[in-house]
C-alpha cells in the first residue's frame, strides 16, 4: 500500500501557495501537516484526496495517478473536511444511513445503532441534525470512519469543536487505524502522540521527505455489485426526497410561483375566453419553465454549504448516477406538484379535455428535460459567489425546444390533430438529455467542488 | 501522440513565435480579400432584379453570420480539447473567441434588421433564421457571463467548456425546433431570404468577403490569444525572454 506525491505545486490567482511538496506514505505511516493559517493545509489535503488538482505534480496511489484510478482510490479513502457533510433536515440516524449508502456499504440497523452508541449520540437518534451542536455534528461526521474500513484517512482539523473525551476517542481511533496498517494524513495545530509520524511544515521551504519513483502495482478494480449499487442509489434518492419534503418552503415555492404566474396573465390581458384559450398553451409552458428554473437555483445550494457535495464527489459510487438520483428527487418534489395542479389552471384558461390530457403528458415528458439541463447549469455555478440570477441566463436558451414542442402539442390538441409526433420528439429530448446531462453535470460538479 | 503534439506544436512559446510570423500574412490576406470583395461587391456586381442596390448589404450580413457560426464551432472544438486533453492553447482560443463571436452575431442581427426594413417593411420578423441567430447571441452572452464570474483560471476554462459543449449539442435541436415552430405559426411569407441561384458575378465577391471576415477573425483572435498567453504565463521564463 503506497500513497506517493511528487512535486505538488499549487497556486491561487497566479501566486504560489506551496510548491514542490513531496513524500511517500506506506502502510502504518502518519503524515502530520502543519503550517500557519492560510499556508495551504486544507488545499494540500483536498489535493491528496483528489478533490482538487495541483498545477504541477502528481499524487499516486499504488503508483497510478489518483485521477486514473479514481474509483479504486475513493473506495480506499475517508476524507473529513472542515464541513461535516451532514444534511440538517435529516435525523442523526438517517444521516448515518445516508453516509452508509454513499460509501456503498451494507449495514444492518443494529450495526448502525451500535455506531451511534460508540459516538455517544444514541439519545439523539431521532433528532434532526439542524438541532445538534457543532461538537455533536462533528461526532456524527466521524461515523464514516466506523462504517467501513479503508486504507487512507485524510482528516482536516478533525479535533475542532470536539470535547476532550471526543478528542481522546478520535485519537484512539487514529491509533487503531495505524496499528491496522492504515495510512493517516492529518492537519491539526495540536501535537500528536502517534508513532511513526512524519511532518510536513508548509511554511518552511525544506521538505524532509524523499520521493521515490514507484512501480505501478496492479489494482483490483472494485466490482460493481448491481444489487448493492441500486440499493445504495435508492437510499440516497429516498433521503433526498425526505430532506426536501421536510423543508416546505423549498418544494412549495415553485408550485405557488406557477399558480401565481399563470393567474397574472388573465389579469393583464383581460378575461376574454377565446383569447385565453388561444394563449393558454404558451402561458402554461412559460410558467412551467420559470417555475423549474427558479427551483433549480437551489438544487445544490444547501449541499454545497454543508460540504455534502464533497462526499458525493468522493463516493465510490458513480457520480453521474448519484446526480441522476438527486435530480430525479428534485423533479419529483418540485415539478410534480405543479404538474398535478396544472389541469385546474388549464380549466381556468379554457382548455379542452384533450388539451388537459396533452398538457399533463407533455409536462411529464418535458419537465425532466428542464431539470436535467438546469442541473448542468446549477453545477456550473457551484463554488461561485455573487452569481445572482446567472442560472436562468445560462440555461433558458436551451429550454427553447421543449417550449416549442410543448406548446405545439397543446395547440395541435386544440385542433384535434395527431399528437404522437410531438410526444415522440419530447421523448427523444428526454432520452438525449438523460444520457448526456448527468455526465456533463458530474464534470461541472467536480470542477465546482475544486475551487 | 497527442502529448507529443501538445509539447511540440501547442506549447505557448511555440505558438507565440509562430503567430508572430503569421500576423503580417493574415493582414495581407485580409486586405486583399476585403478590398476585392468590397469593390467588386459594391460597384461591379449587378444589382438584384427585385431588391436593386439594396441587396448589397449581403456582403456584410452573410459573412458576419457565417463567421459567428464558425466561431461557435471553433469554440466547441476547443471545449472538447480543453476537457479531454487539457490543451492550454485550446482553452485560451475558446476564451478569446467568445467576445468576437458575440460581436459578429450582433453585427449579423443589426445588418439583417437594416436590410429587413426596406425589403420586408419591418426591422424584425420572427423568421426561423433570425430567431436562431438571436438565440446564438444569447448563448454567446451566457458564455461571457459565466466567464466573468469564475475567478480561478482553470476552473473557468473547464466550466465554460462544459457550457460550450451543451451549446453545440443543443444548437441543431434549437435550430430545427425553431424552423418547425416557424412553419407551424405561419410567419410572414416574405421571410425567406435564401438566395437559391445566385449569379457567379454576385457570388465571388461574397465568397471573398466571407474569407476576409474569417481572416479578420483569426487575426484579432491571434492578437487576443497572444495577450492572454502573456498574462497567463507571466511568471514563466519564455514570457520574460519574449518581452525582452
Amino acid at each position: 500500500m503506497k500513497l506517493t506525491f511528487h512535486n505538488v505545486t499549487f497556486e491561487r490567482a497566479s501566486r504560489p501557495l506551496f510548491s514542490h511538496i513531496q513524500g511517500e506514505l506506506q502502510a502504518g505511516d502518519c503524515l502530520h501537516i502543519q503550517g500557519a493559517n492560510g499556508s495551504g493545509k486544507s488545499t494540500l489535503l483536498r489535493i491528496l484526496a483528489g478533490l482538487m488538482e495541483p498545477q504541477a505534480g502528481t499524487v499516486c496511489w499504488q503508483g497510478h495517478s489518483i485521477f486514473a484510478v479514481r474509483a479504486s482510490y475513493q473506495q480506499q479513502l475517508h476524507y473529513i473536511g472542515h464541513k461535516n457533510g451532514i444534511k440538517p433536515p435529516l435525523t442523526t440516524y438517517e444521516n448515518i444511513q445516508l453516509q452508509c449508502a454513499l460509501r456503498n456499504g451494507e449495514h444492518t440497523p443494529e450495526e448502525l445503532e451500535a455506531i451511534l452508541k460508540q459516538l455517544r449520540l444514541e439519545n439523539l437518534r431521532d433528532t434532526q441534525a439542524m438541532h445538534l451542536s457543532a461538537g455533536q455534528l462533528r461526532r456524527l461526521s466521524l461515523a464514516k470512519l466506523l462504517l467501513q474500513k479503508t486504507a487512507v484517512w485524510i482528516l482536516d482539523e478533525p479535533l475542532t469543536a470536539l470535547d476532550s473525551a471526543g478528542q481522546d476517542y478520535l485519537l484512539q481511533l487514529c491509533q487503531e487505524h495505524l496499528a491496522q496498517q492504515g495510512i493517516l494524513i492529518i492537519a491539526t495545530h495540536q501535537d500528536l502522540a502517534l508513532e511513526k509520524i512524519k511532518t510536513v511544515h508548509l511554511n518552511k521551504k525544506t521538505v524532509p521527505m524523499p520521493s521515490l519513483a514507484v512501480k505501478p502495482t496492479p489494482l483490483d478494480e472494485p466490482m460493481p455489485n448491481l444489487a448493492t449499487l441500486s440499493r445504495s442509489i435508492a437510499t440516497t434518492f429516498y433521503h433526498e426526497i425526505k430532506t426536501i419534503l421536510r423543508q416546505a418552503c423549498s418544494w412549495l415555492t415553485p408550485l405557488l410561483f406557477f399558480v401565481i404566474v399563470v393567474c397574472l396573465f388573465p389579469l393583464a390581458l383581460g378575461p376574454d375566453p377565446v383569447l385565453l384559450h388561444t394563449i393558454a398553451p404558451g402561458i402554461l409552458w412559460v410558467a412551467a419553465l420559470l417555475a423549474t428554473i427558479i427551483s433549480m437555483g437551489n438544487v445544490f445550494r444547501q449541499d454545497e454549504q454543508e460540504g455534502y457535495l464533497d462526499l458525493l464527489a468522493l463516493s465510490p459510487l458513480p457520480l453521474s448516477l448519484l446526480i441522476l438520483s438527486k435530480l430525479l428527487s428534485h423533479w419529483a418534489t418540485h415539478c410534480l406538484p405543479f404538474i398535478l395542479i396544472s389541469p385546474v389552471l388549464g380549466a381556468l384558461l379554457q382548455l379542452t379535455l384533450l388539451q388537459e390530457l396533452t398538457l399533463i403528458t407533455a409536462l411529464l415528458l418535458g419537465t425532466p428535460v428542464l431539470c436535467l439541463l438546469g442541473g448542468v447549469g446549477a453545477a456550473l455555478l457551484v463554488g461561485l459567489r455573487n452569481h445572482g440570477l446567472l442560472l436562468p441566463i445560462l440555461i433558458m436558451p436551451f429550454y427553447i425546444p421543449v417550449l416549442i414542442f410543448g406548446t405545439s402539442a397543446l395547440l395541435a390538441a386544440g385542433f384535434t390533430q395527431p399528437l404522437s409526433g410531438y410526444f415522440a420528439i419530447m421523448g427523444a429530448l428526454f432520452l438525449l438529455s438523460s444520457a448526456c446531462a448527468p455526465f456533463l453535470t458530474s464534470i461541472a460538479l467536480r470542477n465546482g467542488v475544486s475551487q | 501522440m497527442l502529448h507529443w503534439l501538445n509539447q511540440r506544436f501547442l506549447s505557448p512559446k511555440l505558438f507565440y513565435e509562430t503567430s508572430t510570423a503569421m500576423l503580417p500574412w493574415l493582414v495581407a490576406l485580409f486586405t486583399l480579400t476585403f478590398a476585392y470583395g468590397l469593390i467588386d461587391g459594391l460597384f461591379f456586381a449587378p444589382a438584384d432584379y427585385q431588391q436593386g442596390d439594396g441587396f448589397r448589404i449581403i456582403y456584410v450580413h452573410v459573412p458576419s453570420a457565417f463567421t459567428a457560426m464558425a466561431i461557435y464551432a471553433v469554440m466547441a472544438c476547443c471545449a472538447v480539447m480543453t476537457l479531454v486533453w487539457r490543451i492550454k492553447i485550446a482553452a485560451v482560443c475558446m476564451a478569446c473567441s467568445a467576445p468576437l463571436g458575440a460581436w459578429f452575431t450582433l453585427l449579423a442581427l443589426v445588418t439583417g434588421s437594416i436590410w429587413g426594413k426596406p425589403m420586408w417593411g419591418t426591422f424584425w420578423v420572427w423568421d426561423a433564421r433570425l430567431t436562431s441567430v438571436l438565440i446564438l447571441l444569447f448563448l454567446f452572452l451566457g458564455f461571457l457571463a459565466l466567464q466573468s464570474v469564475i475567478i480561478e483560471q482553470r476552473n473557468r476554462d473547464r466550466a465554460t467548456s462544459v457550457l460550450a459543449i451543451i451549446g453545440i449539442i443543443n444548437l441543431p435541436i434549437i435550430h430545427y425546433s425553431v424552423i418547425w415552430w416557424n412553419t407551424l405559426h405561419q410567419g410572414p411569407t416574405i421571410s425567406k431570404f435564401a438566395t437559391p441561384s445566385i449569379a457567379p458575378s454576385m457570388l465571388y465577391p461574397l465568397l471573398a468577403m466571407i474569407a476576409a471576415f474569417l481572416f479578420f477573425y483569426v487575426f484579432i483572435l491571434l492578437l487576443r490569444m497572444r495577450n492572454q498567453l502573456l498574462l497567463r504565463d507571466s511568471q514563466t521564463t519564455w514570457v520574460k525572454e519574449a518581452l525582452q
